[in-house]
C-alpha cells in the first residue's frame, strides 16, 4: 500500500493560482476526503497527481519514488472522474477488462481480474449488457470496476457520486469505502458535500482557493473548525459579531454591536480584539421557558422546515437578527410558527475567531 | 393562483410507460414536490403539464380549463430548468426582463418588475453581469427572477438546484419556498432528493415506475409512510422480516430469524398469528444499551459513524439483520466497534407492513 507525498505544488492557469504551494500527506490504505467549494482546486489536484495535467512546480511521490516524469499510465494510479465515460459500444465485461487487455496480460489472467472485479461490485450478473441499458449506479459501479482492474494501488475518485440520484448516493457512498478498503486501496475522494465528506473519511483536507485551510479526522472538523468559513460549511452555524472583553476561568466574555453580553469557549485571543463566535445550528437550544441567564435570547419562531429526522427552524429574535436551529423533529411539535421560544447557546459550544479579514459576510460566501 | 387537475396521464414511449395513469389534484397557492427516483417519471409529468410534450391518454386541466392541445406559451406558466438557461450573451438584467419586453408590457412597468424580482433573489446588484461573470448559484437564482418576472401564477421548477453544489443547494431551497409563499404561487418542484423535498413542499407525490406510489404531506410520509417504498426512499429505514406468532390485548409478539422475538402494537387487531410481515423502524428511534433487556435483541456493533451532533452505529442482530442505531454525540464513548449490546424496539416506535408478495428486496428496490 503506498503512501503519497505532496511537496510545494503549485499549478498556475494564466493570473489564476490554482493549486497554490500544496504541503500534505496521505498514509498507506488511508480514504482521504478533499472537500471545498466549486473553484477550490480540487480536481486540478487529481488531474496532477494522475499526471494527466503538469505541474507548474513542486515534487509528487507515490510509494516513496517521484512521478513527476512518468506519464498517467506509469503511475499505477486509477483515476475516476465525474462522468463515467464508459465506452457506450462495449458490454460491462469489456469496459472492465479494457486496461488489462490493451496491456497485452495473459487471457487467464484478464478473465480472472474481470470476474473478480465485477463480482465486488455486483455486476457479474450483467456482463453482457451495453452501458446505456445499465441505470446510473449500475454504470457508475462499471466504471469503478474497470479503474480497480488497471491494477492501480491508489485510487482517485473526482466526485465519484454526483450524478447520482440523491437516495442511491446514500447506499453506494459506504459502498464505495468498503471496496477501496477492501482492495487495501489508498484513496483521495473529491466531493463538495460535506456530510458525505463527514461520514466515508478517515480524514478531511478542506481545500479553498488552492489552498489547505485544515486538515483533521471528521470529528476535529466539526468540533474544531480552524475559522469560520469551515465552521459554517461543515455544518451550518449562527454567528455574532463582537469584542472579546474578558476571560474567565475556561470562557470568555462577548460583547457584541447591540451591546448584547455572550460567554463563550476558551480563547487564546487577547482582550479588547474583535471577534466572530460561531455555534452550530444543531447545538442552538430552543426551549419555551427561559432556562438560564447566560446565553438566552427571546424570539420568535418565524419558519419551520420539516427535514426528516430534523427539523430546521428560523427563529427571528426579539432584539433583531435571525437565527437558526436543527432540532429532533421527535421534539419539534413544541415550537409552533409565531411561537415565542427563548435561544440557548451553551458556552462551550460558542466557538471564538479573530474577526476574518473582509469582514464576516464576505468570509462565508460561498457562492 | 391557479389550480392543477390531471386525469389519468399517460405517457408511452413504445412499451415504456414513462406515466400510466396519474390522477393528481393540486390546490391554489400549494407546494407539491414530485420526487422519485430516475426513470420514475416525474420529468415526464410536468412535461405533459407544461405542454412540452403531449400526453398519450388523459387530460390536464389549469384553473378549470383543459390545456390539452394549447402550446406552452399559451398555458401561462414560469419554467425553471435543471440546467440553467439563461441567454449567455445577455446580461443578468436583460435575462430577468425578457418575459416582460416579449409580452409587451410598457417599458415602465416592465422595468418595475423586473426591479422587483431581481431584488427578492437578491441579485440587483449584479444587474450589469454576464451569465458566465456570475457563480452557478447566482444563475439559478437569475433563472427563478426571470421566471417570476413572467408574471404567471404556475411556477414549474424541475431539479432546479440539483447541477449546484450540496451547499449552496440548501441555502438556496430555503430561498425558493419562501418565494413562492410570499408571492402566493402554486408550484410544482421535480426532485430526485428527499431532503430537498420535504423541506420545501406542502405535499409530495412520490413516483416509481410511471406511476404514483403516495401522496401526503412530508410529516406523514416520513412518519407514517403507507408502504414500504415510501419507508425505503423518505428518509433512512430498518426493516427486520417476521411472522406473527400470538396476539392478545392490542399487542402481538413476532418471531424473527433465529427464533428471536419482538413485541408490536395490533390496535386494530389488522395482523394475525401466522401473518408475514415486515417491521420497519427509523435509526433514530432505536437505542443500545450494554444493560437493558426489554423490548430488546442484542447485536454487535460493527461501524461507528461520526455525523456531527450524533454518531451512527451499524450493528449486526442476533436475528442476521443489519440495523442503523443513531444516538446523540454525547454518548461516543459508552460503545464501540466490537461491542456486544443490546438494541431496543420501544413498540411505539415501530411499523408494521405485511410481507410483500414479490419480497422486500424487489419493493425497495431504487433501480
Amino acid at each position: 500500500m503506498p503512501n503519497i507525498k505532496i511537496t510545494g505544488l503549485n499549478k498556475i492557469f494564466g493570473d489564476l493560482k490554482a493549486i497554490d504551494d500544496l504541503d500534505f500527506e496521505v498514509r498507506d490504505g488511508e480514504y482521504l476526503t478533499i472537500l471545498g467549494p466549486t473553484g477550490a482546486g480540487k480536481t486540478t489536484l487529481l488531474r496532477l497527481i494522475s499526471g494527466l495535467t503538469e505541474q507548474t512546480s513542486g515534487t509528487i511521490e507515490i510509494d516513496g519514488k517521484n512521478v513527476d516524469d512518468l506519464p498517467p499510465e506509469e503511475r499505477r494510479v486509477a483515476f475516476l472522474s465525474q462522468s463515467y465515460s464508459l465506452f457506450p459500444h462495449m458490454d460491462v465485461w469489456e469496459n472492465t477488462t479494457f486496461g488489462p487487455t490493451a496491456r497485452g496480460w495473459n487471457p487467464d489472467k484478464v478473465n480472472i481480474i474481470g470476474r473478480e472485479m465485477l463480482e465486488m461490485v455486483h455486476l457479474y450478473d450483467r456482463r453482457d449488457a451495453l452501458p446505456r441499458e445499465l441505470s446510473g449506479g449500475m454504470q457508475q459501479r462499471n466504471a469503478l470496476a474497470r479503474a480497480l482492474s488497471a491494477d492501480a494501488k491508489v485510487l482517485l475518485l473526482d466526485e465519484p457520486l454526483r450524478a447520482l440520484d440523491a437516495r442511491l448516493r446514500l447506499d453506494l457512498r459506504h459502498e464505495l469505502k468498503r471496496l477501496a478498503k477492501a482492495m487495501n486501496m489508498t484513496t483521495i475522494h473529491v466531493t463538495h458535500d460535506q456530510e458525505e465528506a463527514l461520514t466515508i473519511s478517515d480524514r478531511i483536507i478542506m481545500l479553498k482557493d488552492g489552498k489547505i485551510i485544515q486538515s483533521g479526522t471528521p470529528q476535529e472538523m466539526f468540533n474544531k473548525p480552524a475559522n469560520p468559513f469551515i465552521h459554517h460549511f461543515i455544518g451550518e452555524a449562527n454567528f455574532i459579531e463582537g469584542t472579546l472583553i474578558r476571560k474567565e476561568n475556561g470562557h470568555c466574555r462577548i460583547t457584541d454591536k447591540a451591546n448584547r453580553s455572550f460567554r463563550a469557549s476558551q480563547t487564546d485571543l487577547s482582550e479588547g480584539a474583535n471577534v466572530v463566535a460561531g455555534i452550530k445550528t444543531e447545538f442552538t437550544i430552543l426551549s419555551k421557558e427561559k432556562e438560564s441567564d447566560v446565553n438566552s435570547f427571546h424570539g420568535t419562531v418565524d419558519r419551520k422546515l420539516f427535514m426528516g429526522r430534523f427539523t430546521d427552524f428560523e427563529v427571528i429574535l426579539a432584539e433583531g437578527g435571525m437565527i437558526h436551529a436543527r432540532l429532533p423533529s421527535s421534539i419539534a411539535h413544541k415550537f409552533d410558527e409565531g411561537s415565542n421560544v427563548f435561544v440557548h447557546y451553551s458556552p462551550e459550544r460558542l466557538l471564538v475567531f479573530p474577526e476574518p479579514e473582509g469582514g464576516l459576510k464576505a468570509e462565508l460566501e460561498m457562492m | 393562483m391557479p389550480e392543477i387537475v390531471m386525469k389519468d396521464i399517460a405517457k408511452y414511449f413504445g412499451k415504456v410507460k414513462a406515466a400510466d395513469g396519474i390522477d393528481l389534484h393540486i390546490k391554489s397557492g400549494e407546494y407539491v414536490a414530485v420526487l422519485g427516483p430516475s426513470g420514475c417519471g416525474k420529468t415526464t409529468l410536468v412535461k405533459i403539464l407544461s405542454g412540452i410534450w403531449e400526453p398519450t391518454r388523459g387530460d390536464c386541466f389549469i384553473d378549470g380549463k383543459k390545456v390539452t392541445g394549447i402550446p406552452t406559451f399559451e398555458r401561462d406558466l414560469g419554467y425553471i430548468f435543471q440546467n440553467i438557461a439563461l441567454f449567455p450573451h445577455m446580461t443578468v438584467w436583460q435575462n430577468a426582463n425578457y418575459a416582460p419586453i416579449v409580452k409587451d408590457l410598457e417599458p415602465e412597468e416592465g422595468q418595475r418588475i423586473t426591479q422587483e424580482n431581481l431584488q427578492l433573489v437578491n441579485m440587483l446588484k449584479r444587474k450589469g453581469f454576464k451569465p458566465f461573470e456570475i457563480s452557478g448559484g447566482e444563475m439559478q437564482k437569475v433563472g427563478i427572477a426571470r421566471a417570476l418576472c413572467s408574471g404567471s401564477k404556475l411556477l414549474i421548477l424541475d431539479e432546479p438546484l440539483s447541477a449546484l453544489d450540496a451547499r449552496v443547494r440548501l441555502d438556496l431551497r430555503y430561498e425558493i419556498k419562501r418565494l413562492v409563499k410570499r408571492k402566493g404561487l402554486t408550484a410544482i418542484h421535480v426532485t430526485h432528493d428527499q431532503e430537498e423535498a420535504m423541506s420545501t413542499s406542502d405535499r409530495i407525490v412520490l413516483m416509481r415506475a410511471g406511476k404514483i406510489v403516495e401522496v401526503d404531506t412530508p410529516e406523514n410520509l416520513y412518519n407514517h409512510p403507507k408502504n414500504l417504498f415510501t419507508a425505503n426512499f423518505i428518509g433512512e429505514a430498518n426493516f427486520i422480516e417476521a411472522s406473527v406468532l400470538k396476539c392478545s390485548d392490542g399487542k402481538c409478539t413476532a418471531e424473527a430469524r433465529n427464533r428471536q422475538y419482538l413485541e408490536f402494537l395490533n390496535p386494530h387487531e389488522k395482523f394475525k398469528p401466522g401473518d408475514g410481515i415486515v417491521i420497519m423502524v427509523r435509526p433514530e428511534n432505536l437505542s443500545i444499551s450494554h444493560k437493558e433487556k426489554k423490548h430488546s435483541l442484542e447485536g454487535r456493533i460493527l461501524n461507528k459513524i461520526f455525523m456531527g451532533s450524533f454518531m451512527r452505529y451499524r450493528i449486526k442482530l442476533a436475528t442476521d439483520d443489519f440495523v442503523l442505531v443513531e444516538v446523540p454525540e454525547a454518548d461516543d464513548k459508552t460503545f464501540n466497534i466490537g461491542d456486544k449490546v443490546n438494541v431496543k424496539f420501544r413498540p411505539n416506535k415501530l411499523l408494521i407492513y405485511p410481507q410483500p408478495r414479490g419480497g422486500l428486496t424487489e419493493v425497495l428496490s431504487l433501480e
